[in-house]
């Protein structure tokens, strides 16, 4: 929640990114700068301060080398002894013009050149003492060598003095190294610290915004989907997410086909309810053509070609009567009115109701019931006219006479579960493909006066049970008719 | 003869041919048959100075449709006799049809409403007598 102020998660991450990666070249710029000035520090203490500190060590050296010399040729008298001091000289004055070479700062400058008067006036003076020993006046230049020797101590005093400011110089700078080494490191600790702390905050960010969404939502698919392994929750949210997508699709789809079936049955609904209109409004006229008939046939004196015509034309009446009244009646709603029962008492009282057509029809019908059968709740009466249209349908197909076999029985249909089934079986001329694939539909008939509407009537009430209708026919070979109806389940 | 003379119907259909031919056939029968299209006409007959003895009827009714006149109907002469010659079977048992005597199909023969007209105004008759 207290991300919310912050813009969107995607910002919210760029922005920590690029933080942190500005912090790393902050750190590493800084840490750059800090260690090539470092470098020219420790440059400078080594080419200026160590040189300067050799030039001056060397200068004592020399210095120290002088001594002796003098006294040795007072002993003997030897040359060789002045050559070595000029050799020492020589080397006194290289020193000292290396160490100027070195371009000191201005305090060394002036010891320089505090030394190199002091050392001017040193060898002057011991020239005069060797000159004095030269011309065999020892006296007073023993007298004079002590004064040279106190020249040269304060000579060396200095020299000594020189090589202290050096070291002075050298401590001072580690000083500042060492500052500066501190410096760097409290910026790169604090660099560090910010680092940390922004990389802990990117790292709950991606956990509370976006890990654990993920692994919600992976866990709430898989409460829909027991399939979804566990492991990478992206991978199983992508994979849930494919699946919800075609689910998605198959849904969609079938909205479009059930759409499509919708608006099928609307249309059909609106033509059934003009077809009921039309019907009733023919109904009237034709009620009374049919009176108008009744009262000519009691007064008609009609030859036997009038009297042919007079008989089609109230057959044909009669005929677009009953039409019309199956219309009607298969169109009108009606609620059913299910009871419990044993469908085997329906049969036998169709059985009883048709006794005299199936005589008339020279039909003999082999029907055993079964006692086993389970209960189904339906509409007896509409029941009834389910095996009345059957049973006259089946009668009407044998012309010559025929067998009709019932036969009824427990089974387990799928979508419908425990079923009763029941088999109505003629050893009539059966239909042929193309009529089987018709015969269930309204206005097929292949009767001279049939209406086409029987079949459609016993199909759809058997479809207002929840059952099902099937044919099973081959010309030549007789015709069933299977019902299957759902059975009542038994607690 | 003279007792069915004593006897006036009212024929409602929307149909004149209907009418026509039940008035002609149920006058054959010694009925004074008379005759209504509409539903108004049946009441215009009912409020006249002498209001016929049983209503034959269909629910086809134009104007309003005959279960609504039927209820009116009994709001105004009650224990009217009424015999429904109608195609609507099904409305046998509606609540504004309790009234009715007998519900007869309408057909091309007229003798079941022959029948049950004679039937119901002797019930009524002798109902009327005891």
């Amino acid at each position: 929640m207290r991300w919310k102020g912050l813009g969107s998660l995607k910002s919210r991450v760029f922005l920590n990114i690029f933080l942190m990666m500005a912090l790393t070249l902050v750190m590493g710029a800084t840490i750059i700068w800090y260690g090539s000035q470092f470098s020219k520090m420790v440059d400078d203490l080594v080419d200026e301060d160590i040189a300067a500190l050799q030039a001056a060590r060397g200068l004592q050296t020399a210095l120290a080398n002088h001594k002796g010399f003098a006294t040795y040729y007072f002993l003997d008298g030897d040359p060789k002894w002045l050559e070595q001091l000029r050799a020492q000289r020589r080397n006194f004055r290289k020193c000292l013009k290396e160490a100027y070479t070195l371009d000191p700062k201005l305090e060394l400058k002036r010891l320089l050149s505090q030394i190199e008067n002091h050392y001017q006036n040193y060898i002057q003076s011991k020239d005069t003492v060797i000159a004095l020993y030269k011309s065999g006046r020892r006296e007073i230049g023993e007298k004079q060598h002590w004064e040279v020797r106190s020249q040269f101590f304060e000579l060396n005093d200095l020299c000594q003095n020189y090589e202290e400011r050096i070291h002075q110089n050298i401590l001072e700078t580690r000083r500042v190294i060492h500052k500066n080494f501190h410096r760097v490191s409290a910026i790169a600790l604090s660099l560090i610290v910010t680092a940390l702390v922004l990389g802990i905050l990117l790292g709950i960010m991606l956990v509370t915004q976006v890990l654990a969404p993920i692994r919600r939502l992976t866990k709430e698919a898989a409460t829909f989907d027991d399939s979804v392994p566990e492991g990478n929750e992206v991978s199983a949210l992508s994979r849930r997410m494919r699946g919800l997508m075609e689910d998605m699709d198959r849904t969609r789809n079938e909205l479009q086909q059930s759409k499509e079936l919708l608006m099928n049955s609307e249309k059909m609904a609106l033509v059934g309810k003009l077809a009921t209109e039309v019907a009733h409004s023919i109904r009237n006229p034709m009620t009374s053509i049919n009176m108008r008939l009744f009262s000519l046939a009691r007064s008609l004196d009609l030859n036997k070609t009038q009297s042919e015509d007079f008989d089609v034309v109230s057959e044909e009446m009669r005929r677009l009567d009953n039409i019309v009244r199956n219309f009607l009646e298969f169109s009108r709603p009606h609620k059913l009115q299910k009871q419990r029962f044993d469908i085997c008492d329906v049969i036998n009282m169709t059985l009883e109701l048709l006794s005299y057509r199936l005589k008339l029809h020279a039909v003999t019908v082999k029907w055993a019931s079964n006692n086993d059968l389970p209960m189904i709740e339906a509409d007896p009466e509409l029941l009834k006219e389910v095996f009345v249209n059957l049973l006259v349908n089946a009668c009407e197909a044998m012309e010559n006479g025929g067998e009709i076999e019932i036969a009824a029985e427990e089974g387990g249909v799928k979508n419908l579960g425990r079923a009763v089934i029941v088999r109505v079986m003629d050893n009539g001329p059966g239909m042929s493909e193309e009529v089987q694939a018709r015969v269930l539909e309204p206005f097929e008939t292949t009767k001279a006066d049939g209406t086409g509407l029987g079949l459609f009537i016993v199909v759809r009430i058997v479809e207002e049970h929840g059952g099902m209708l099937n044919v099973i026919s081959a010309e030549g070979e007789g015709t069933t008719f299977v019902i299957t109806l759902p059975a009542v389940e038994e607690k | 003869m003279e007792m069915k003379n004593a006897f006036t119907l009212l024929v409602a259909d929307s149909n004149p041919y209907v009418r026509s031919f039940l008035q002609r056939e149920l006058a054959g029968e010694g009925y004074q048959v008379r005759v209504a299209g509409t539903s108004k006409e049946i009441f215009n007959c009912f409020r006249s100075g002498c209001p016929p003895d049983l209503l034959v009827m269909d629910l086809d009714m134009p104007v309003k449709i005959g279960l609504e006149v039927l209820r009116r109907l009994y709001n105004l002469v009650p224990r009217i006799p009424v015999v429904v010659y109608t195609h609507h079977m099904e409305y046998d048992h509606h609540a504004d049809a309790q009234g009715v005597d007998i519900f007869i199909e309408k057909n091309g023969n007229p003798i079941p409403l022959k029948n049950a007209i004679a039937d119901v105004l002797h019930s009524h008759h002798t109902h009327c007598i005891e």
